[in-house]
C-alpha cells in the first residue's frame, strides 16, 4: 500500500458531501435537513442519499419529530461517528507529515 | 491521495467547521419583546413619578422584569425543542444578552434601592451596558449596523448623564423604541424572509 493511498481512509467519510456533513455536525450539536443542505450545498436527493449512508454506518443519528404538523428531521453525530471522524483527520494529518 | 490533496481536504474540513461555528440565527423577537417590556416599564415609571406614587416604582419593575423573564424562559424552552442548531456563535450571543440583562437588573434594583445610583442615573447606566451588548453582538453577528447601534446607546447615555432630569425616562423609552424594537423588527423581517418558510 502506498503511504498516501486514499484506501487508508474511511470510505464512508471519504466523499465530499459526507465529509462536509460530518464537518458541519462536528461543530454543531445538531442540524436539520435544511441547514445541512445550505451548508454542504447539495440537492435534496443527493443529500438524502449521503445522509442515509452515514446513518446506516452508525455515524449519524436522526431525530424525527413534528412541529406544527410538519415533519422535522434533526441530525447529530453519534459517538461512533465522532471517533471515525477523529481517526479520519488523524490519517490525513499523518499523510501530510510523511 | 498525495500529501497535497490531503492538505486540501484538511483545509476543506477546516473551512466548513469555521463556517458552521459562525451560523447564527436571530429572529429578532426577543429584541422586540424586551424593547416593549422596557418601554412599558419606563412609561409606567414616568406615570408613577408624575402621580407621586414613588413607592410603586420598584413593584412596577418587579412585575415587568418578572413577567419578561418568565416569558423568555418559557419561550426559549419551547423553542429549544424546534431550533435547528445550537452553535458556538449562538451560545456567545445568548450569553452576552443574558449577562446584559443580569447587569441591568443589578444596576436597576440593587444600585437604585441601595441609593448607590440615584434613580435618575439608572437609565444612562443601563444604556451604557446595553451599548456594550450591542457592540459585541454586532461583531459576533458580523453586522455593522448592529455594532453602530451601540453608539446610539452610548450617546444617549452621555446625554442622560450630562443633562439629567425627568426627561431622561422619556429619552430612554424613545431609545428603546429606536434602538431596540426597530432593529428587532428589521431582524424579524430578515429572518422571516430567509428562514421561517424553510425551517418549519
Amino acid at each position: 500500500m502506498n503511504q498516501f493511498d486514499y484506501k487508508q481512509l474511511d470510505d464512508i467519510i471519504h466523499s465530499r458531501i459526507r465529509l462536509a456533513v460530518m464537518s458541519v455536525l462536528i461543530s454543531i450539536d445538531e442540524a436539520d435537513f435544511t441547514l445541512l443542505r445550505e451548508q454542504v450545498n447539495a440537492t435534496d436527493g443527493n443529500l438524502s442519499t449521503h445522509l442515509k449512508k452515514l446513518e446506516e454506518a452508525g455515524y449519524i443519528d436522526v431525530k424525527k419529530s413534528f412541529i406544527n404538523r410538519k415533519p422535522l428531521s434533526r441530525y447529530l453525530l453519534t459517538q461512533k461517528g465522532r471517533k471515525a471522524f477523529s481517526i479520519y483527520i488523524e490519517k490525513l494529518e499523518n499523510m501530510i507529515k510523511k | 491521495m498525495d500529501s497535497i490533496s490531503a492538505q486540501e481536504e484538511l483545509s476543506f474540513i477546516k473551512k466548513i467547521i469555521e463556517d458552521s461555528k459562525r451560523i447564527l440565527i436571530i429572529d429578532g423577537k426577543s429584541f422586540i419583546f424586551w424593547g416593549i417590556i422596557g418601554s412599558i416599564g419606563l412609561l409606567a415609571t414616568y406615570f408613577l413619578i408624575i402621580t407621586e406614587n414613588y413607592f410603586l416604582i420598584n413593584w412596577a419593575w418587579v412585575i415587568v422584569i418578572g413577567f419578561g423573564s418568565l416569558y423568555t424562559v418559557l419561550y426559549y424552552s419551547k423553542k429549544a425543542k424546534i431550533y435547528k442548531s445550537r452553535t458556538f456563535a449562538g451560545k456567545i450571543m445568548n450569553s452576552i444578552w443574558m449577562a446584559m440583562g443580569i447587569a441591568a437588573t443589578i444596576l436597576g434594583f440593587a444600585g437604585g434601592m441601595s441609593g448607590a445610583i440615584h434613580g435618575i442615573f439608572i437609565s444612562p447606566s443601563i444604556s451604557t451596558v446595553v451599548g456594550v451588548a450591542y457592540f459585541i453582538s454586532g461583531i459576533v453577528y458580523d453586522s455593522k449596523w448592529m455594532t453602530a447601534l451601540s453608539a446610539g446607546w452610548w450617546i444617549g447615555a452621555v446625554i442622560m448623564f450630562l443633562f439629567p432630569g425627568m426627561h431622561s425616562i422619556l429619552i430612554m423609552a424613545g431609545m428603546m423604541i429606536a434602538f431596540q424594537i426597530a432593529p428587532g423588527l428589521v431582524l424579524y423581517r430578515k429572518y422571516s424572509a430567509e428562514f421561517s418558510s424553510k425551517m418549519l
